[in-house]
């Protein structure tokens, strides 16, 4: 294959790793506010 | 009711500030998850972040017992061995994982009226950090205020609260204090929230 083809194809991988990694990392660190119970509990 | 100083401030508005120490000035980590008792509704604790968000989460959690300080910009610790003080045991599994996100239940009244979405949970944040309310979105896209009581039923779709509340719903956040505490005295539960229902 040409250069210029082998160039795209690494591009496009580094991109999908980077967009891969920083999905992850956002739902890594994302917070929530959480209450202790189970539904269905009387408070 | 009382006229101590306790603050409220939205629960979502502690997530992501950084925790930090009072003897070194040291970032030690950001707030991540903000855990309380759905029966007391005392605060618990928070998860944690690293700082910088290249960075994982720190497996040490921050027990309510430790914290010197919520601030509006920060969380205060006296030490960073704060961070790895022992937990009780329930506490621990609730800081871990145990729970459910509050945000997004539907919240109606025990005669059939639907208030809102709950969109926020309100801390008092003085000595003994509880939540006091929840922060709901109505149809209209407003925010409503309603105290917690000891009353609320969770269901397995809805929030039932009780009807003789709705007078207490307010729609900002200045005065909420005072909403809290009227409908506690009303059902004879102690509070320590101000009159004034300041925030920071």
């Amino acid at each position: 294959m040409d250069l210029w083809v082998w160039l795209v194809l690494v591009a496009v991988i580094v991109l999908l790793a980077v967009g891969l990694f920083a999905w992850f990392r956002s739902r890594q660190r994302s917070g929530s506010v959480r209450e202790t119970g189970k539904r269905g509990d009387k408070t | 009711m009382t006229t101590s100083s306790v603050r409220l401030l939205r629960a979502g508005e502690i997530i992501g500030l950084p925790v930090v120490t009072i003897d070194g000035g040291e970032d030690v980590g950001e707030v991540k998850d903000v855990v309380y008792d759905g029966t007391s509704h005392r605060l618990i604790g928070f998860t944690l972040n690293k700082r910088g968000w290249f960075r994982g989460t720190l497996t040490d959690v921050l027990n309510v017992a430790q914290i010197a300080a919520i601030g509006g910009d920060a969380v205060m610790v006296n030490s960073d061995a704060d961070l790895a003080a022992p937990v009780a045991a329930a506490e621990a599994s609730a800081l871990e994982g145990e729970g459910h996100d509050v945000i997004g239940t539907d919240v109606i009244t025990t005669d059939g009226t639907i208030l809102g979405v709950v969109s926020g949970v309100i801390l008092s944040a003085g000595e003994r950090p509880a939540a006091v309310g929840y922060e709901l979105t109505d149809d209209a896209g407003a925010s409503v205020f309603v105290p917690i009581s000891a009353q609320l039923a969770l269901s397995g779709d809805n929030l039932v609260v009780p009807s003789e509340m709705t007078p207490f719903v307010r729609h900002d956040l200045a005065g909420f204090g005072a909403s809290v505490s009227e409908f506690r005295a009303i059902l004879g539960q102690g509070t320590d929230v101000d009159t004034e229902g300041r925030t920071v």
